[in-house]
């Protein structure tokens, strides 16, 4: 039982706002949170059905819209069925109760004689009528007091148990489940014209005769510049026409193969994240070790470029997108607009999976702006690939020193972590300057600004380690390119810097890493996920680079959500210095468990994207901004590259969920680049570790160093 | 400019009016409604658009409408029978789901050629299908159960 209401629950308190019985017998259920491929739509059914004795297959859950979902601002940060699952959880406690309120007055006697099963209503034994049937004796208006007490966890049928997603056979079998997919009666459809150099701005766009077959409508405003076209093809070819008479204006960007040491020019903002004072315990140690870790700017780079349809009808504007948030969404696209918020409807539908804040908000913007235009009809828009890899935010850069001192038993005295990162939020929240259209017409580009501590850039810097005196500090340049929220934001940088350096860490004291975390570990979950971790990947204490190594790495996500450990079996392959992942073990405890197979499945990918981001992705930029085109242009993991994967998940039934979508990412980077040190000797410090990157850095290892490693 | 197209699409005959350039995925899924062909870089790169073209696996995004007149066309809503879809639903092999469908359509024509592929000939067949996702392992699996399950189906026939 919550202590205090939930927030969202007190904005929005109304039960019928979350839950509605229908005359089917189904139930309609109303989360703000939106299916992004994680299976939320199935986890928190799972959830009502199992508080309301209602069988899986009667919750209906409509699309989540501005006219009927309540405001649950973005779906991100592993917290949707921390949230949302709470509040439909207290939801659905009290409409089983009001159920049973109302059965028992209408037949005068006592709550305690009337149960529920199967979504009806029974009197010791005698059918008193179906959900359907009893639904007016509720009273209409009721407001969740979250004073109910949801079932105790030794009672559940459905939670817990691995049940497929409500989703699958239908994106499987091709239909049309996605926002891309959707088709209006006479839809046309809408191109923008952006730069094919980052940054690059419109000088000239030269339309005298100018034919283009097809074209309704050229729209200009300031520097954005669309075109609707009856066909979809015609709209393509009519962009690439109409690009060939535009002129830009470049953008000079820093040198690319110096840009860590550019940042560390800019001026910063600091944040401290723990103030201590491990000056003195540096001098006291008798081993002091310092290590400097970076990552690039890497992308989002969803499957497919983002898409968004908007229908100007009878005054009323209605946008169909795969925003992350359709609420904050609107009220940024009511600013760019200049539209009243009431007469603005947003809906979301399923798109090609996110990972964070990519080109979907901007391109509902472009989708907007040409409706209003073409009253009475659907236009959809959708990007090029190049549009989306150049014009979606990026997770900045980041570097990330670190300095630790070690005492005669071998026990970290002292830690400093310094961080080095842009803003990881440029989410909608601004005056219409967040949307790539808002710049445009304004002829001002938006950099988001770090906007203090609620943003996540030094998430995970602090890590559950017993370090003796710490300082752990974070700071917020702004950089060149244009940011935001990437899965795990910061985490997936500091993880990295933080359990590298653990490892390396272990190594100076001749520790077995799996030892030395334990070493320094109070909590016992923490302790529990990665004992069985080793003990699953049969962990082998380090002997000497062979070309085949093991590594670990552990973080709970946030310090706050699940706990994740991994271990990595990988070999070096000495000729090409090419990374080959052989087996990934990963345990999880995620607390209270809704759904095992959904959960893996989330664990599964997370750890894919985590060996993506480790081996292969980098925002790679020429001065003038090309570089940028196609997925030639940006490496990701594929077919080839997938070793073996297996997840265990340590079941708390008692415990508060603990949000794990994120959470199998952070650790993978340390768990590759430890494992690689074991297999070669080795240490990469700076990602992604391509063969380009392992032999830079054989070049420039000491004598002493070299000794150890195995390649030539 | 457009000139009327007949195309042979999962077993049916289809008269279309077209610039013959179009790339056949906007016929697929803008005339014809079959949008199991998923639009994805339109370059050719990532597989989402995977059509069957007389058994062999093709992207709909860069082949012009006109090129395949006469040829038999197959996409995900006509793939018979279903024993590749099924097995993905009964793996849970999709997350976003958006890449699934043309995968399932390189796997098709996998699963025709080479009837008993090892994982290596899988992964060597999907080196151009892209999963952002991270879905790869499942969908590795669905595949080897989808060879199985013809395998098995073959040896009872």
């Amino acid at each position: 039982m919550p202590e205090t209401l939930p927030a969202v629950l007190q904005t929005f308190p109304l039960l019928k706002s979350w839950l509605r019985i229908n005359a089917d017998n189904t139930l309609s259920m109303f989360p703000g949170k939106v299916e992004l491929g994680q299976g939320i739509r199935t986890a928190l059914a799972q959830i009502v059905a199992e508080e309301l004795e209602l069988p899986l297959s009667s919750i209906r859950i409509p699309e989540v819209s501005t006219e009927h979902s309540p405001d649950e601002g973005y779906t991100a940060g592993s917290a949707s069925l921390e949230q949302s699952g709470l509040a439909l959880r207290l939801a659905a406690a009290q409409l089983r109760e009001s159920l049973k309120e109302a059965a028992a007055l209408r037949y005068e006697t006592d709550t305690a004689n009337i149960q529920l099963k199967d979504g009806k209503l029974w009197q010791q034994g005698k059918l008193l009528g179906s959900y359907g049937e009893v639904k007016d004796w509720l009273e209409p208006n009721q407001t969740i007091t979250g004073r109910v007490k949801p079932k105790d966890c030794n009672s559940y049928t459905l939670i817990g148990q691995a049940k497929p997603r409500s989703d699958i056979p239908a994106k499987v079998k091709g239909e049309a489940s996605f926002l891309h997919d959707l088709q209006f009666p006479a839809m046309v459809h809408g191109r923008v014209m952006r730069p094919s150099q980052y940054g690059a701005r419109l000088k000239s766009l030269d339309t005298r005769e100018l034919e283009l077959p097809g074209l309704i409508k050229l729209e200009r405003k300031g520097n954005f510049v669309g075109i609707i076209a009856k066909e979809e093809f015609q709209a393509v070819k009519a962009l690439e026409k109409l690009a060939q008479r535009a002129t830009w204006e470049t953008n000079p960007l820093p040198n690319f193969t110096m840009l860590h040491n550019h940042l560390q020019t800019l001026a910063t903002e600091e944040l401290t994240v723990r103030e201590g004072k491990p000056e003195q315990h540096f001098k006291m140690a008798k081993t002091r070790l310092e290590a400097s870790y970076t990552l690039p700017y890497q992308a989002h780079a969803s499957v497919a470029p983002s898409c968004a349809i908007a229908l100007l009808d009878n005054e009323q504007l209605t946008v169909w997108t795969h925003s992350q948030g359709i609420y904050p969404l609107r009220r940024e696209l009511a600013k760019l607009l200049n539209w009243p918020e009431e007469k603005l409807t947003l809906i979301h539908k399923d798109g090609p999976g996110c990972y964070g804040h990519n080109g979907a908000d901007d391109v509902a913007a472009d989708a907007a702006l040409l409706a209003l235009t073409l009253p009475g009809k659907a236009v959809r828009v959708l990007w090029s690939l190049e549009q989306e890899l150049q014009n979606e935010p990026y997770t900045p850069a980041m570097l990330l020193n670190l300095k630790a001192g070690l005492d005669e038993g071998g026990k970290i005295n002292a830690w400093e972590f310094t961080g080095l990162t842009d803003s990881h939020v440029g989410r909608p929240g601004g005056q219409g300057d967040r949307l790539r259209a808002g710049w445009e017409i304004a002829n001002a580009p938006y950099k988001a600004k770090w906007s203090g501590p609620s943003e996540g850039g030094y998430r995970n810097a602090e890590t559950l380690y017993r370090l003796g005196e710490a300082r752990v500090r974070t700071r917020f340049y702004q950089g060149p390119l244009r940011v935001s929220a990437l899965r795990t934001l910061g985490a997936f940088a500091n993880t990295f810097a933080n359990e590298s350096f653990i490892d390396e860490l272990a190594y100076a004291t001749q520790t077995d890493p799996v030892a030395f975390r334990l070493n320094h570990l109070e909590d016992e979950r923490a302790k529990a996920v990665i004992r069985l971790a080793a003990k699953r990947a049969n962990w082998q204490t380090r002997t000497q680079a062979s070309g085949k190594g093991q590594g670990i790495a552990f973080a709970r996500y946030k310090n706050a959500k699940a706990y994740v450990a991994q271990v990595v079996e990988l070999s070096l392959n000495a000729e090409t210095a090419e990374i080959s992942i052989e087996l990934v073990t990963t345990v999880c405890d995620a607390g209270q468990i809704i759904n095992p197979d959904g959960l893996k499945n989330q664990l599964e990918g997370g750890t894919l994207q985590g060996i993506s981001r480790t081996l292969f992705e980098e925002i790679k930029l020429d001065w003038d901004g090309g570089g940028m085109h196609d997925w030639d242009s940006y490496s990701v993991i594929g077919f080839k590259d997938i070793p073996e994967i297996e997840t265990f998940l340590i079941s708390e039934p008692d415990s508060p969920i603990l949000g794990a979508g994120e959470a199998s990412t952070p650790p993978m980077g340390a768990a590759i680049a430890n494992a690689l040190f074991d297999a070669s000797g080795i240490r990469m410090r700076d990602l992604p570790l391509s063969p380009t990157r392992i032999r830079q850095r054989l070049a420039n290892m000491t004598d002493e160093e070299l000794v150890k490693v195995i390649l030539s | 400019m457009t000139k009327p197209l007949e195309l042979h699409i999962n077993g049916q005959t289809r008269s279309v009016l077209s610039d013959p350039e179009t790339p056949v995925i906007y016929i697929l899924r803008n005339e014809l409604g079959l949008v199991g062909t998923k639009q994805g870089c339109s370059l050719g790169q990532c597989g989402a658009c995977t059509i069957l073209v007389e058994g062999k696996a093709e992207r709909a995004c860069t082949t012009a409408a006109e090129s395949l007149q006469g040829k038999c066309i197959t996409t995900i809503e006509g793939l018979e029978p279903s024993f590749i879809k099924d097995a993905f639903i009964v793996e849970q092999a999709a997350q976003c789901g958006y890449c699934i469908p043309g995968i399932i359509m390189t796997a098709a024509a996998l699963v025709n050629e080479n009837p008993v592929a090892s994982r290596e000939d899988i992964r060597a067949a999907l080196k151009e299908n892209l999963c952002r996702c991270g879905t790869h392992s499942r969908i590795l699996k669905a595949i080897e159960m989808a060879l199985q399950t013809k395998l098995e189906r073959q040896s009872h026939a």
